[in-house]
C-alpha cells in the first residue's frame, strides 16, 4: 500500500536539554507529498522536534534522514560541509514568523532570492503584493504569516514545516491558511504542521499524529 | 573689540584642535568598538577573557590616568610617542571599550529568532550579521552611542595634560594672561554650541532609523 516514500525519517532520536529528556528513542516517518499534522499537549516537545528537523537544535542520539539524504546519524550531523545542502530542502514558518523588521514585505523576500519576478510571483500568490512596501510592524498577524510563507516557499523546499500556524489567527483566517497549505501540498511539497487546534487539523491533514508522551520509547510509523 | 577678536581667534584655533581629535577618535573608536564586540561574540573563551579584562581596565580607571600612563609612562620603558599619537591611542583604547560594550548589549538584545530565520533561509553568517542583525543593532544602540559621543566632546579637554592646544587649554592660557574669566565663559559657550549642533545631527540620525520597529 505504501507507494509514497518518506520525506523525513526519524530513527531512535533522543533529545535532552541538560539532564532533562524531551524525547527518547523516538521513531517516526513523514510521508512525502502529504500534510502531516502533529497534535499533542503543551510542553511535550513538538516544537523541539520540528527544530531538530530544521537544524536549529543539536540532538543527543539517533538518526534523521531528510529527502533520502542522511542528515544526522548517531546524534551527529553526518556531513558538516553539506549541512546547508540538506537543509535547503526544508522550510520553516515560525510561530511568531520572525520577519525582518527593518525590511519591507518585498525586501524580506528579495533578500533571500534576488529574483524580482519570483518575489512578485510568490507575493501575488499569497495575496500580499499590494502590501509589498509595508514594514512588518504595519501588518496584521495573518498578513505577516503570509509573508513568512512566501519567504519560505521562494526557496522551493521539498518540505515545509509550520509551528502553530493558527495561533495568531481568527477562525476565518484559519480556513484561509488551511486552503493555502493545501494548495502548497498539491504542488508536491510535503508539509508538517504542529498545532493544538483539532478543528484546523481535521480541515487540513492527510495524516494526524497524536503525541502523548515522548519521554519514553515512541514509535509511530 | 580687538581684544575679543584675537580672543575668539585663539579659541577658534583651540576648537579646531578639539574637533579634529573628536572626529578622529570618534571614528576610530566606533570602528574598533564594533570590531571588539563582534570578536567577543564569535571567538573562544580565551579571547573573551582578554576582552573582558581590557574592558574592565578601560572602564575601571580614569581616562586621565590612562592618558598620563601612555604619554608619560611608556617612555620609561623606552617607548615614546608623539603627543598626538599618545592622545589618539589613549582615547581610542578607552572609547573603543565603551562602544564595544554598547554594541555587545545591542547584539545580545536581538531576538534569536532573527538569527534562526536567517539560518533556516540559508543565509550565510556574514550576510546575516551585515544585512539582518547590524541594522537592528544600530537602531537599538544609537541613543547610548549618542550619549557617549557627546561625552567624548567634553572628554577631549583632558588632552590639556600633554600640552596640546585644544579649546580648554587655549581658554585657560588666555584667562591666566588676562587675569579674567571671560575667556573661560567663551570656552563654555563654544562647547555648548558644538554639542548643540551635534545633538541635532545625532537626533536626525536616530530618526533615520525610525521607519521600523
Ligand atoms: N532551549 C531549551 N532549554 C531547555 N529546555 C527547553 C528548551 N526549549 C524547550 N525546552 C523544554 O522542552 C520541552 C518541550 O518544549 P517544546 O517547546 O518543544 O514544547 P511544545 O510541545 O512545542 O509545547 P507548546 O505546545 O506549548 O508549544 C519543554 O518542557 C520546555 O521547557
Ligand atoms: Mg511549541
Amino acid at each position: 500500500m505504501d507507494t509514497l516514500s518518506n520525506i523525513v525519517e526519524i530513527n531512535n532520536l533522543t533529545k535532552k536539554f541538560g539532564e532533562k529528556i524531551i524525547f527518547k528513542e523516538l521513531s517516526i516517518n513523514f510521508k512525502e507529498k502529504e500534510i502531516t499534522v502533529i497534535l499533542g499537549p503543551s510542553g511535550i516537545g513538538k516544537t523541539t522536534l520540528l527544530r531538530c528537523i530544521c537544524g536549529l537544535e543539536t540532538v543527543s542520539d539517533g538518526e534523521i534522514t531528510i529527502n533520502n539524504q542522511p542528515y544526522i546519524k548517531f546524534g551527529e550531523v553526518v556531513d558538516k560541509k553539506n549541512t546547508q545542502k540538506v537543509l535547503n530542502d526544508v522550510g520553516l514558518v515560525f510561530q511568531d514568523f520572525n520577519l525582518f523588521p527593518h525590511l519591507t514585505v518585498y525586501e524580506n523576500i528579495r533578500i533571500i532570492v534576488k529574483d524580482d519576478k519570483l518575489v512578485k510571483y510568490w507575493l501575488t500568490e499569497l495575496g500580499m503584493f499590494e502590501k509589498k512596501d509595508l514594514y512588518p510592524f504595519e501588518l496584521s498577524g495573518g498578513q505577516k504569516q503570509r509573508v513568512a510563507i512566501a519567504r519560505a516557499l521562494i526557496l522551493k523546499p521539498k518540505l515545509l514545516c509550520f509551528d502553530e500556524p493558527t495561533s495568531n489567527l481568527d477562525s476565518s483566517l484559519k480556513m484561509n491558511i488551511a486552503s493555502i497549505i493545501k494548495k502548497i501540498s498539491k504542488t508536491g511539497t510535503s508539509v508538517i504542521i504542529i498545532t493544538h487546534d483539532e478543528l484546523f487539523a481535521d480541515a487540513v491533514a492527510d495524516n494526524i499524529i497524536k503525541f502523548t508522551d515522548l519521554s519514553t520509547n515512541v514509535s509511530c510509523r | 573689540m580687538d581684544y575679543y577678536l584675537t580672543l575668539i581667534n585663539q579659541l577658534f584655533l583651540g576648537a579646531l584642535v578639539t574637533l579634529k581629535f573628536f572626529i578622529l577618535i570618534g571614528i576610530v573608536s566606533l570602528f574598533f568598538g564594533l570590531l571588539v564586540s563582534i570578536l567577543g561574540l564569535v571567538s573562544n573563551s580565551f579571547i573573551k577573557r582578554i576582552i573582558n579584562i581590557y574592558v574592565l581596565i578601560m572602564r575601571g580607571t580614569p581616562l586621565l590616568l590612562q592618558l598620563i600612563t601612555i604619554y608619560f609612562g611608556l617612555p620609561i620603558i623606552g617607548l615614546s610617542l608623539s603627543r598626538t599619537v599618545a592622545v589618539l591611542i589613549a582615547f581610542a583604547l578607552n572609547y573603543s571599550a565603551y562602544f564595544s560594550e554598547i554594541f555587545r548589549g545591542g547584539f545580545e538584545s536581538i531576538d534569536k529568532g532573527q538569527f534562526e530565520a536567517a539560518f533556516v533561509l540559508g543565509m550565510k553568517k556574514r550576510d546575516t550579521y551585515k544585512k539582518i542583525v547590524l541594522p537592528q543593532v544600530i537602531k537599538r544602540v544609537l541613543p547610548s552611542i549618542s550619549n557617549e559621543i557627546i561625552t567624548l566632546v567634553k572628554d577631549t579637554s583632558l588632552i590639556y595634560v600633554v600640552g596640546l592646544g585644544e579649546l580648554l587649554r587655549m581658554g585657560k592660557i588666555a584667562s591666566n594672561r588676562d587675569a579674567s574669566l571671560v575667556p573661560l565663559l567663551f570656552v563654555g559657550l563654544i562647547y555648548l554650541l558644538i554639542i548643540y549642533a551635534l545633538t541635532k545631527l545625532l537626533k536626525r540620525w536616530e530618526r533615520s532609523y525610525g521607519y521600523f520597529e
